[in-house]
């Protein structure tokens, strides 16, 4: 082999060897930013970094190849005291060579080819290589054994995910809700496992999950079951849902589903109709001369829709205890008010020929609207007040011989304070669209009863004759107009004609009028003294503004009176509630005195008695306790709360949630929310304790010596100053 | 071991080496060369720790902007040198920010007086200030709820009063309500905004209640929680003797049948004859075992002097006796009584008294009558007053315990009206008064905790945690450095219900979010600045103050002793050349030098 030959081959072991070394330093390096990529990003990004890093180091081991060239063989072939350091000359191109240099490279190849030179490649590092694989190794196994949640905060949600992955997913939910026919709502989806029906309705269940289990089964928390049908990859199953429910998917043959809670169907109750009653306005209507029919005019509406209204008329012949009753039933056909929604909304008009009906003087015709809606099996049905129609009777002549005129008297349709300020504040409103005359008219009406109302009243104080002494008395507070008052009362209708006498002041000294004054008991003394004479100053207080708002009413301005009639009410609300606190009277059942013992002093058989004092029962303590192990973070007995609340769902105002919050709180019980949301559902629940007593803290050893002293204190200087 | 430290043995074992081998070397300059480097050695470490020195500084005023100055204020400060802004003022963007109000004397240490504008020093930032005399500059407080008086905690089932103020809500309303969100009481504001509200406590255990103050529109102004913790009570112990069975006492009986309090009872009804709840009898042991006697004059009457004398023994060790005037006074009884610290005479008072303030019961009819009786006492406190401030019953030390006079008559007039709250807080409170002292003080907790403000909490036991909303636990640790208080600090993180678990009791305490009640907050802190600049300026406009004395002086002296320690080696090399030492002593002494230079 030449010289030549046997030097490249020594070059090329020291690039193979520098090259190796190179990459057993960058290998480890490798493998700890393949480990840090793969657990902090993920697999597919270390992949990435494997590939650069590998480039890299490929990279990285040729440049310390080419790092070994002519020159550094030379330097280290000079390290040989025996080549002079003219290793470079080996190198060189002979030709160029000044024969010194020549002679000098002839001396090096013969000792070169007499004893071959050494070996010149770098020596393997192993101890730095062992600590470089070392720490990596250390460094690997602290990224492996590092909590995942520390390297990526952020991404907490995918951890969570991680956590359920035993745990059953509801891939697609999909909830077909056909409400009842009758209620012609259209039949709708939802993607959601809670939702509100109307009653009634059928719920189809649709349901993908992954993985797939066995068999899978709503419970509902009545007890009832649904078994779902396997339909493809989806379970199927449906219930009609006649009331709100609680239920739960229960899956066999597959883990429990991720979010395993009572979801909750809220049935949409069918409103009973709605009716008003426009035309007659007030629930006695005189007949007027020459009138042969009655209008009727009824508005109803309902949530879904009417199917039926049937007018009951009832005609009453007859007087005094004879009286018959005729009945009849006609159905209504109403029209629509709201086209767009047919049936909701109904008007229905009818026009009572009376002449048909039979009536005569003297008969009542009574008339009431019974509105049904169209719910199914069983329609909600709502009827209307009854209004009559009086052909008012001759005036009996019966009472001749009695002192006095004595009219027949009316029973007590008038209308209330309440309804008056309907119907002012129904004038005011129209009052922009009549005629002043016609406002007058309406106005002066309703100044009519406010009038009978206020008499009325009257009657309760014992004061009849309430109109002519309040003109005559300046100390009562009374309006100036009342004069003009006086002299509309021609205008009153025939039912206020027993108290007409004495409207007529004008007519004072007038024999017949004092007679008719006189002439029959005003003041009725078991009605004056019956009430207490706190509340007749209310009721007197009330009637003041009974005068003030008839005042303005007859005067045709409603606006005025509206204060005046507000505070009348209020008045006699008062005098309602304090009639209230009336209670019957209970009788003291003493044992009969024994006579034979009285005032003897003969104690025998009197002895101590020994009272049984038993704590009031507050009850409900099962809420009381659970709210309390609840505040503790304890573990709550579910189990007695939920028989608690099953035993009172009728009384509970909204058992359904408390029964979902309890059985979330079981499911989840380190959940903070559950708690913290069937604690406020407990609430209302808790019973009023009695208020418990402390007491005050021990003082500690400087207090008592405190205490003590001052004790001592007092006694030297009460014994020193005498009292 | 500080840093100061370990550099200065460092520094000194560095030059003893060097002066130990100096020393060896028998070499010309010797103890020159000793000096030098010892003299290197100090001035090295001077230059890395320089020593404090006081100066004398001409001190300024610093205006230091906090959250809640408006932008109007805000706007007329520019980015002067005094003027700081902390974190979460909308300053002008040429006024230098400011972390803490520590940090801004740090850079301003000039800095003699504070002129703090805006809302006021937040808690952090009070103790940093209390050293400087302070100027506020306040701003009007946002609306909302700013004043706030809530008991710590109530007793089960007993009558407590909020109280506060809400600013900008004149004319308003302000509604309390539960958990379920139903309105307890309501009650109108005042003109200047403020409010009492008077609610009866549940059983024991802890709720969120819930303050709505709404304008004159009905708009809310701030929704805040309104936490309360309910305790549950003890059982105390009475022994009830009466002359004659009244009205008082029957609902008194009721009261405490339901409430858990032990009653034992003498009603007498007749000459021997007598109502009886289990054995009242007035025994040395039976009255140990009791926390209170309730009597009244005529069952004073009866009793022996024995009875009265174990009685009064029965006191002294800490029974509470309370006595009860039903009628007029026999003139023994008087007397005794007035040996007891009362003195109690006939007088022609108005008998008529209303308690409605006091115990805030929402009957408004809670007129009430007292007997017409003038108490004088020694030493005695007042037990319960009347709303027009005179006193109802009295109560004073005997010994280690309390005796008390009560002559209101018809308190049951509160149950009757349907109060039945009214009437169990007036007696459990009179009765808690007076009964042996039997409690255990409650860790002073704190009293208006925020998540990352720092609370404290005193009085702790031994093994005393703090139980989070979220049922873990956080050990608390008791700084035993400050005496006896035993208080540790506590950070909340979380908001809500937090319990202090000490001893086996539960002390629970709220803890409000950072966003929560601001107004309140803001209010707190604007009072506490308030406080602080209400003291007077003490410290003069020139202050001294220690500082770290300037390093280049000592860095020069070093240099030149460096630097004539090279000089002296280096001539000593040179004149060790010359003599011709040989080649190893050379090397030893320049490796010495280089040393030399290195530890100099």
């Amino acid at each position: 082999m030449s010289i030549d030959l046997r030097l490249h081959q020594l070059g090329r072991n020291a690039q193979m060897r520098r090259a190796g070394i190179t990459i057993l330093f960058g290998a480890p390096l490798v493998l700890f930013a393949i480990e840090c990529a793969a657990r902090v990003v993920g697999w597919r990004s270390a992949l990435a970094v494997a590939a650069i890093a590998c480039v890299a180091l490929i990279v990285f081991a040729r440049r310390a190849m080419q790092s070994i060239d002519e020159a550094w063989i030379a330097r280290r072939l000079d390290a040989e005291s025996r080549l002079e350091d003219s290793a470079d000359l080996l190198f060189r191109d002979v030709a160029q060579l000044s024969p010194l240099q020549q002679l000098q490279r002839g001396r090096l190849e013969r000792r070169l080819e007499a004893d071959p030179p050494a070996d010149i490649a770098p020596e393997w590092p192993w101890r730095m290589l062992g600590l470089a694989w070392g720490l990596a190794l250390v460094a690997i196994a602290m990224v492996v054994l590092v909590p995942q949640g520390s390297l990526h905060p952020s991404d907490s949600a995918a951890s969570v995910a991680g956590e359920h992955t035993h745990a059953t997913e509801i891939d697609r939910i999909r909830l077909d809700i056909a409400a009842p026919e009758y209620t012609r709502l259209a039949s709708h989806t939802v993607a959601t496992l809670e939702t509100r029906v109307p009653e009634g309705s059928r719920v189809d269940w649709r349901l993908h999950f992954v993985p797939p289990p066995k068999a899978a089964t709503l419970n509902f928390h009545d007890g009832s079951r649904v078994e779902l049908k396997r339909d493809g990859d989806a379970w199927i199953g449906t219930r009609t849902m006649i009331a709100s429910a609680l239920y739960r998917i229960v899956l066999d043959g597959a883990p429990p589903l991720a979010d395993d809670r009572l979801y909750r169907l809220d049935a949409i109750a069918d409103q009973a109709p709605d009716v008003r009653v426009i035309q007659p306005e007030k629930s006695l209507t005189l007949l007027a001369d020459g009138q042969h029919d009655w209008d009727l005019v009824f508005e109803a509406s309902d949530d879904y829709a009417i199917s039926a209204a049937g007018l009951t008329i009832t005609l009453a012949q007859g007087d005094g205890e004879n009286i018959k009753f005729k009945e009849q039933t006609l159905a209504l056909l109403g029209e629509d008010i709201d086209a767009s929604n047919p049936g909701r909304h109904q008007r229905y008009r009818h026009r009572l020929d009376l002449a048909a009906l039979g009536i005569a003087k003297g008969d009542d015709v009574i008339v009431r609207l019974a509105v049904s809606d169209n719910r199914q099996p069983k329609p909600n049905t709502t009827k209307s007040a009854s209004f009559i129609l009086r052909w008012p009777p001759e005036n009996a002549s019966d009472s001749v011989g009695m002192e006095g005129l004595v009219e027949r008297t009316m029973p007590a349709y008038f209308r209330s304070q309440r309804q008056i300020i309907i119907d002012t504040e129904t004038l005011i409103a129209d009052q922009p669209n009549l005629v002043d005359d016609a406002v007058l008219a309406r106005s002066d009406g309703i100044g009519v009863d406010q009038k009978i109302l206020r008499l009325r009243y009257g009657q309760f104080l014992g004061e009849e004759s309430e109109t002519r002494s309040e003109a005559e008395s300046p100390a009562e507070k009374k309006p100036p107009a009342n004069a003009a008052d006086a002299g509309r009362a021609d205008a009153l209708t025939k039912r206020e004609g027993e108290h007409k006498h004495f409207l007529n002041v004008e007519k004072f000294g007038d024999a017949g009028a004092v007679t008719a004054e006189y002439g029959h008991v005003h003041d009725v003394a078991e009605a004056a003294t019956l009430i207490d004479p706190e509340t007749k100053a209310i009721l007197k207080s009330a009637l003041n503004e009974m005068w003030d708002a008839e005042l303005h009413l007859r005067q045709g301005r409603p606006a005025e009176a509206l204060p005046f009639e507000n505070k009348a009410l209020g008045y006699i609300k008062q005098v309602q509630q304090s009639s209230r606190i009336y209670l019957a009277r209970v009788g003291l059942e003493l044992p009969a005195v024994d006579e034979s013992r009285r005032l003897s002093g003969d104690r025998k058989g009197v002895t101590d008695r020994e009272s049984a004092l038993a704590p009031a029962d507050t009850g409900d303590s099962g809420a009381l306790a659970l709210w309390q192990v609840l505040d503790e973070h304890g573990n709550p007995d579910m189990e007695s709360l939920e028989r608690w609340v099953r035993a009172r769902t009728s009384k509970l105002p909204d058992s359904l949630a408390l029964l979902a919050a309890t059985d979330r709180v079981r499911h989840d019980p380190a959940c903070e929310e559950c708690r913290r949301q069937l604690r406020t559902l407990l609430w209302p629940l808790l019973p009023q304790p009695a208020t418990a007593v402390e007491t005050r803290v021990a003082p500690d050893a400087s207090g008592r010596a405190y205490l003590d002293a001052l004790r001592d204190t007092k006694e030297k200087s009460g014994s020193g100053t005498p009292p | 071991m500080n840093l100061a430290l370990l550099a200065g043995i460092l520094i000194g074992l560095a030059a003893l080496a060097g002066a130990w081998r100096t020393l060896l070397a028998r070499t010309p300059n010797r103890w020159l060369r000793i000096a030098l480097q010892l003299i290197a050695a100090v001035l090295l470490y001077l230059v890395l720790f320089p020593p404090r020195v006081d100066e004398s500084f001409a001190a300024g005023t610093m205006v230091l902007l906090t959250p809640g100055a408006t932008p109007e204020k805000l706007a007329t400060f520019t980015g002067a040198a005094s003027v700081v802004a902390l974190p979460g003022v909308d300053a002008p963007s040429d006024v230098e920010r400011v972390p803490d109000l520590g940090t801004a004397l740090r850079r301003h240490a000039d800095t003699a007086r504070l002129r703090v504008v805006g809302g006021g020093l937040p808690s952090r930032d009070i103790d940093a200030a209390r050293a400087l005399p302070i100027e506020f500059d306040a701003s009007p407080l946002p609306k909302g709820i700013v004043e706030l008086f809530v008991p710590a905690s109530v007793r089960a089932g007993s009558r407590f009063e909020v109280s506060g103020r809400v600013e900008g809500g004149s004319g308003g309303r302000i509604e309390l309500r539960d958990p379920a969100a139903a309105v307890i009481v309501q009650s109108p504001l005042g003109k200047d905004g403020t409010f009492t509200l008077s609610a009866q406590a549940k059983s024991a255990g802890t709720a969120e209640l819930a303050l709505h103050a709404l304008d004159r529109d009905g708009v809310s102004i701030e929704d805040i929680a309104l936490p309360v913790s309910v305790r549950a009570g003890a059982d105390l112990r009475v022994l009830l003797l009466a002359g004659a069975p009244d009205a008082d006492l029957k609902y008194l009986r009721r009261w405490a049948a339901d409430a858990g309090v032990e009653l034992t009872s003498r009603i007498a009804l007749s000459d021997g004859i007598a109502m009886q709840d289990g054995s009242a009898v007035i025994t040395p042991e039976n009255l140990a075992r009791t926390d209170v006697v309730i009597t009244d004059e005529r069952a004073w009457k009866t009793l022996d002097g024995r009875t009265k004398s174990a009685l009064i023994d029965a006191v002294h060790a800490g029974l509470g006796l309370f006595l009860r005037i039903t009628g007029p006074l026999p003139d023994d009884v008087a007397a005794e009584w007035r040996a007891l610290g009362f003195d109690v005479r006939a007088a022609d008072v108005a008998q008529a008294v209303s308690l409605q303030q006091r115990i805030g019961t929402a009957e408004p009819a809670a007129q009430l009558t007292q007997r017409p009786k003038a108490v004088d006492a020694d030493h005695a406190a007042p037990l319960l007053r009347a709303s027009d401030g005179s006193s109802l019953a009295l109560w004073r030390v005997e010994g280690q315990g309390r005796i008390a006079v009560w002559w209101l008559a018809d308190s049951y007039r509160l149950a009757l009206g349907g109060d039945a709250g009214a009437f169990g807080t007036l007696w459990s409170e009179a009765l808690a008064t007076v009964a042996r002292a039997r409690g255990v003080a409650s860790p002073e907790l704190p009293a208006e905790a925020r998540v990352d403000e720092r609370g404290v909490i005193c009085a702790l036991g031994d093994s005393a945690f703090v139980e989070r909303p979220d049922a873990k636990r956080v050990t608390l640790t008791i700084d035993a450095d400050r005496g006896k208080n035993r208080c540790a600090a506590y950070w909340p993180a979380h908001a809500g219900w937090h319990a202090l678990v000490a001893d086996g009791a539960r002390w629970p305490f709220y803890v409000r979010d950072t966003k929560e009640a601001s107004a309140l907050a803001r209010a707190h802190d604007a009072d506490a600045t308030r406080l602080l600049a209400g003291r007077q300026a003490t410290e003069s406009a020139n202050a001294t103050r220690s500082i770290p004395a300037p390093r280049w002086p000592f860095f020069l002296a070093w240099l030149l002793a460096a630097t004539a320690l090279w000089w002296v080696e280096r001539t000593r090399v040179r004149a060790v050349d010359t003599e011709d030492a040989d080649d190893t002593n050379n090397q030893t002494n320049r490796w010495t030098a280089a040393q030399n230079l290195g530890a100099g």
